[in-house]
């Protein structure tokens, strides 16, 4: 892992606005702390990159450079910045998107709220055998394979 | 220098789907064969099912590709030049740990191609030269499936009944039935029940599931473990940096270097290159010498040229029901739809394509675009109510497209980039074709309407899934004039006597299914012609 602890710090105040918090669902910094972020980062380097690049847009971005640097800019125009990135840079943006998007709905407390129920031996999660009877109207259909 | 080893009969170079049929097969005979593998053997413990991570898992240390993946045994495939990017697996068993298995065979008319369309080549060889090592890999892998697809040739009976279609599988057939197209349960490598010491899968949870995972075969179990009981030494970790051969063009054996830096020299009286579409023509093409100053077996100049991939589009439907659940079961082996597989001449392209039905992603992948197009879901207030509209409700067609050779889509080595074994790395170009783009084109039309037919209220369109790139195909050409071919009819090089190839860089033309089922039966004849002398 190539990223700071402050480029971490400047990069996870965006995550409420990726995924904020919508009826019974959390905002993303409810569930994916700052550590773990940085934990998840320093497991792999495939977005070492695309974050680095982001974080120096950041810093350049003019309101960011007015205001006194990333950590001071509102709401508001953090909002902004990420639609700037997004359009600007999307290849580096869409990494961003990534990872809080796979550590978001990697949380058993998310899995729980969108029902999603991996256990194997769940009887919910059980399919029917193979049925025949659904092949009655397709073995009609003459064989229609070219014979050479 | 590298080190001498004494001489053995044969070596497989590459475990996968093809080097693991052909060593059973050849271990039968009592030759002293030597596998050799870049890869380590795999723990299917080690399979990321079950663990709320695995979406996780499956986007980096699993991922299909290796360039994500980044693993000990993978090397870097220079892919900036190609609209897809080649995908494989690295182990003892290959890519058969990081499929669908899905296991379509070709059709007949798959190998007659200029005769019936005046494109490409024919093969040299027909599906009936095939069809007896077909049946022999279906027992050997376990296919489940039911005979009577009215878009294919009768076979022999399938080892095990189909997997379970599904409330979602029923929805698309009965929509096809209602269009009156094709449609037929998948042939799957994917064991339905108990069979041969692998555990049948329990018709129970999602893509996920380890124990799907388990149920499908793979070559280090179905063909390598009972090859060594035969007597096949298995040796891994171990990269081939080139086949060598003598001043007078004839083989001697492979160099290759283990984990520790060493490197061997191995002697052989065959050499069998089995290392996919993408490795094979990169060890050949590294195999420079006096004689053969432009890459072994290359006199026709064809090694690494002609590849093909099988471009997907796709087409995902929305569905509003409230109860859906469409992630139960496997996520691709569940219906095949051909009826659009052969040219017809009211089209404006040659050749066809198969839809292959898809169900939906974990949660992780549906928020990264697997249910919208390959477009991961906006970020901010929408993006609750886009995932809610999508997770567990959407369903797939999948249209993979036959893929013409041609020459300008090929393999390379780069001469100065080279990976931790001082082996040139393998560069690729690869543009899709008008006939392609045409032909994708019109799948996505049908799709759309069989998706409709089904109820769904909106359908989203990937013109060219780019992750795409399973298939690796046409690099070392199959024919019987040496001139413009790279292996005769028993996948054996024109140039070189005692040097074979035999994964998928020998088809002569792509057919527009899942190659897996026709690579191993190549395979299987291969080391048949072998015995056979």
């Amino acid at each position: 892992m190539s990223i700071s602890k402050l480029e971490i710090n400047i990069l996870y105040d965006f995550f409420d606005l990726i995924i904020p918090s919508h009826e019974n669902m959390p905002p993303a910094s409810e569930v994916i702390s700052e550590d773990e972020f940085e934990k998840f980062l320093s497991s792999t380097n495939k977005y070492d990159v695309g974050l680095s690049n982001l974080v120096s847009f950041i810093r350049k971005e003019p309101t960011a450079r007015v205001m006194g640097g990333p950590m001071v800019v509102n709401e508001k125009q953090r909002a902004d910045i990420l639609v700037f990135m997004e359009s600007i840079i999307p290849d580096d943006f869409s990494t961003l998107i990534e990872t809080v998007y796979l550590l978001y709905y990697s949380k058993s407390e998310i899995h729980k709220k969108i029902n999603w129920d991996t256990e194997e031996e769940s009887e919910e999660n059980k399919m029917e055998p193979f049925d025949p009877s659904i092949l009655k109207n397709i073995s009609k259909k003459t064989p229609f394979w070219k014979k050479v | 220098m590298p080190k001498n080893l004494p001489f053995v009969d044969i070596i497989i170079v590459g475990s996968g789907a093809s080097g693991g049929a052909c060593a059973w097969k050849l271990s039968e005979s009592g030759a002293k064969v030597v596998l050799l593998e870049q890869g380590n053997w795999f723990d299917q413990n080690d399979y990321p099912g079950d663990s709320n991570d695995w979406e996780i898992v499956s986007k980096n240390s699993f991922s299909f590709n290796p360039n994500i993946r980044k693993l000990d045994s993978d090397y870097k495939i220079l892919d900036e030049n190609s609209d897809i990017h080649p995908l494989m697996y690295n182990a003892v068993g290959g890519s058969t740990h990081h499929w669908t298995a899905h296991t379509p065979r070709f059709h007949p008319s798959d190998f007659r191609v200029k005769t019936l369309d005046g494109v490409a080549d024919d093969w040299p060889i027909s599906y009936w030269d095939l069809e007896e090592y077909y049946d022999l890999n279906d027992v050997m892998m376990g296919c489940s499936g039911i005979n009577g697809d009215p878009a294919n040739p009768p076979r022999s009976p399938r080892p095990m009944p189909p997997l379970p279609l599904g409330k979602d599988g029923e929805r698309i057939a009965q929509a096809a039935d209602r269009l009156g197209w094709h449609w037929w349960p998948s042939d799957s490598y994917q064991a339905s029940e108990d069979y041969k010491g692998r555990n049948g899968w329990n018709n129970k949870g999602t893509y996920a599931s380890k124990k799907k995972w388990k149920s499908i075969a793979s070559t280090d179990h179905t063909y390598i473990t009972p090859a060594i009981q035969n007597g096949l030494e298995v040796r891994t970790n171990c990269a081939v940096q080139n086949v060598s051969v003598d001043n007078n063009g004839n083989l001697t054996g492979v160099i290759y270097v283990d984990s520790k830096g060493t490197q061997y020299f191995q002697e052989a009286g065959k050499v069998i290159l089995a290392c996919n579409g993408i490795g094979t023509p990169r060890i050949l093409l590294n195999s420079k010498s006096k004689k053969f100053p432009n890459g072994l077996a290359n006199s026709s100049g064809l090694v690494g040229k002609n590849l093909m991939y099988h471009p997907y589009a796709s087409a995902t439907g929305l569905f509003n029901e409230n109860d859906l659940n469409y992630t139960l079961g496997p996520l691709a082996n569940i219906i095949i739809v051909q009826e659009f597989y052969e040219t017809d001449p009211k089209r404006d392209f040659l050749r066809g394509y198969s839809f292959q039905m898809n169900r939906s992603h974990g949660p992780a992948h549906t928020a990264l675009g697997s249910g919208s197009g390959g477009v991961s879901l906006p970020w901010g207030k929408g993006h609750h109510d886009e995932f809610s509209k999508r997770f567990k409700k959407y369903l797939g067609l999948a249209i993979i497209s036959e893929d013409l050779p041609e020459l300008h889509n090929r393999v390379e080595i780069d001469e100065n980039l080279k990976d931790k074994n001082d082996i040139p790395l393998p560069k690729i170009f690869y543009k899709t074709s008008q006939n392609t783009r045409k032909l994708l084109d019109h799948g996505l039309k049908s799709a759309e309407k069989l998706l409709r037919e089904a109820g769904s209220y909106e359908v989203i369109k990937q013109p060219l899934i780019e992750t795409a790139g399973w298939h690796l195909m046409g690099t070392a050409k199959m024919g019987v004039d040496p001139n413009t071919s790279v292996v005769n009819p028993e996948c054996q090089t024109h140039d070189v006597e005692n040097l074979y190839i035999i994964d998928g860089s020998v088809f002569t033309t792509s057919a527009a299914v899942n190659p897996t089922p026709t690579i191993q039966a190549i395979a299987l004849r291969t080391a048949d012609k072998i015995l056979k002398g």
